[in-house]
């Protein structure tokens, strides 16, 4: 048998119904390799091993009873920004080092129904800031075939990215955000990474749920099956090719890569259009004001007296001052500070009302071209030295900002290996709710790309 | 960064910083304004944002009384102290 912890939750699922391996073996296997790494990676917040075995055992009843759902048995990670009831969710911060939160997010509690079984929670940067990288290094080591990440900015794309995998940002509201630490509230999304595009829609169809807990969320109203277009090819697909992508804003290697991938789904029958998204310049200028001006105001709640760590003073307004200063990182204040700069009245309409419109714009554009394409292809990160990204005045979520501040679907997969062997990821942005067609053509190539993914358990 | 403004921010961050940390933190703060500031050029006001629709607000939770949370849930983080629980002091 191939190394289980590095198989597909379809694999996986094969296994499992099969009887070729327990739900209980399943997640011994991968607390092994939790317990045997992580330390070294610091990977996970936590390792949940007592909560996985008493899970697998449940799940292993259940699916001897035939009553499994696709994810019955299937250990997985959750961010540490994302609630878990009765387990440490600390999001990374010392405000709440030691929370246990006395429910579970509504995405997790969509997994609890299928039966899943939570190995651990993956670090994160305070309350997600910069994202679910620690998510993408549990998945790519074997602690689990799949883990529910963050994305506000691009996180879970660049994890994805950065650890040769699959990830996708649900559009906008596909997934309820309750339960979800709130760092940027109009951008926050809760979504899966995972080593295929047919494993982040199964997961997919399990987490998007219309949520009244979460008046954002609109679910799947039409029930849609997101693994229907898996395995369909991508004859006739329109994928646009946006030119402010692959200047010199982007690594010769990442943009070869990128580019070779757009002539195999060419060769695969799809259509390719040369297009242009100039507002793109200013996307993740805009994401930074948005971003800090709406954490500014979500991470007032910790006061230390409400929520959080609390300090000492003499009076009370010294008390929350110095809970603040003790619980949050230098980054994190940084952004408090930037978003309380952006939303004071002389900055109001040179930065928060202009990275507002820059919003509309961005999104006006990308509607345009969804007039005509069905997807937007992109790499996932520069991959410049942070010499040239100064020099260029760039974010690191160059690449990714516009999905986010447009509220369109973002699917990334690895589309090549730099020389030094570490991976590139490109992105496909899909129109709003269509989420089935970016899996499908990462789907398409990744059969191509990486056939291996697709060999084992059939 | 006028010393000034930074006072200020740290007034509505409600956050504060010794002397010793205050210079580098104030430089770090204006390499985010600065790199930022080239949308103050942008030709656009708050009449060209449009709503964007994400929110249902039509769509809203019926406002009906729910059951709570057990309390023993709900105290789980406060600090346990024989038969009680400890709540810190929130009034002066």
């Amino acid at each position: 048998m191939l190394d289980i912890t590095q198989e597909t939750v379809k694999s996986l699922r094969r296994r499992l119904d099969r009887r070729e391996i327990s739900a209980e073996e399943l997640c011994s296997a991968f607390l092994k390799m939790s317990q045997a790494m992580s330390p070294d990676l610091n990977a996970l917040a936590l390792i949940t091993a007592d909560e996985a075995h008493s899970a697998a055992k449940s799940a292993q009843t259940r699916i001897d009873k035939g009553e499994s759902d696709v994810l019955t048995g299937i250990p997985a990670i959750i961010s540490d920004n994302i609630m878990t009831e009765g387990v440490i969710s600390a999001c990374g911060s010392n405000m709440l080092a030691g929370f246990v939160p006395p429910y579970s997010a509504s995405a997790v509690e969509q997994l609890k129904n299928a039966g899943y079984v939570l190995v651990g929670k993956a670090t994160t940067d305070e309350f997600g800031l910069g994202g679910s990288p620690r998510s993408g290094i549990a998945v790519s080591s074997g602690f689990a075939p799949y883990s529910l990440g963050t994305d506000s900015g691009g996180a879970i794309r660049r994890a994805a990215a950065y650890y040769g995998l699959t990830g996708l940002r649900p559009t906008f509201g596909r997934v309820s955000r309750y339960g979800l630490a709130a760092f940027a509230s109009s951008f926050d999304q809760i979504g899966p990474i995972a080593k295929t595009a047919e494993d982040c829609a199964i997961i997919l169809n399990a987490i998007s749920a219309r949520d009244s807990l979460d008046a954002t969320s609109f679910g799947n109203p039409d029930g849609e099956d997101f693994t229907a277009k898996i395995n369909t090819g991508v004859k006739g697909l329109k994928i646009a090719v946006p030119k402010e992508f692959f200047g010199d804003n982007i690594s010769d290697e990442v943009k070869s890569d990128v580019l070779e991938a757009a002539k195999i789904l060419e060769k695969q029958g799809a259509v390719l259009i040369d297009v242009s998204v100039k507002m793109t310049e200013y996307a993740a200028q805009a994401f930074c004001v948005i971003s800090s001006a709406e954490a500014s105001s979500n991470l007032a709640r910790y006061d230390g007296v409400n929520y959080g760590l609390r300090g000492e003073g003499a009076s009370y307004a010294e008390q929350i001052v110095d809970s603040r200063n003790k619980g949050f990182s230098s980054e994190t204040k940084r952004r408090i500070m930037f978003g309380n700069f952006v939303l004071s009245g002389e900055n109001y309409n040179d930065y928060f009302v202009k990275a507002h419109a820059l919003r509309y714009k961005i999104k006006a554009e990308y509607d345009e071209i969804f007039n005509t394409a069905d997807a937007i292809l992109t790499p996932t990160v520069s991959d410049l030295s942070e010499k040239d990204i100064a020099a260029k005045r760039l974010l690191p979520d160059f690449c990714t900002a516009s999905a986010s501040l447009a509220g369109l679907p973002c699917v990334t997969t690895t589309c090549g290996y730099r020389a030094n062997g570490l991976p590139i990821g490109m992105s496909l942005t899909g129109r709003k709710m269509n989420e089935a067609t970016i899996l499908q053509i990462a789907d398409s190539f990744e059969r191509n790309f990486s056939p291996e993914l697709f060999e084992v358990a059939l | 960064m006028e010393n000034s403004t930074f006072e200020v921010l740290c007034e509505a961050s409600q956050l504060s910083f010794a002397d010793t940390e205050k210079e580098n933190f104030m430089e770090r703060l204006s390499s985010i304004i600065e790199f930022t500031e080239i949308i103050k050029n942008i030709d656009a006001d708050s009449s060209s944002i449009e709503p964007q629709n994400s929110v249902s607000l039509g769509d809203l939770r019926e406002d009906t009384a729910l059951p709570s949370f057990p309390a023993e849930k709900l105290l789980a983080n406060t600090e346990p102290l024989f038969d009680c629980y400890v709540i810190p002091k929130i009034m002066e």
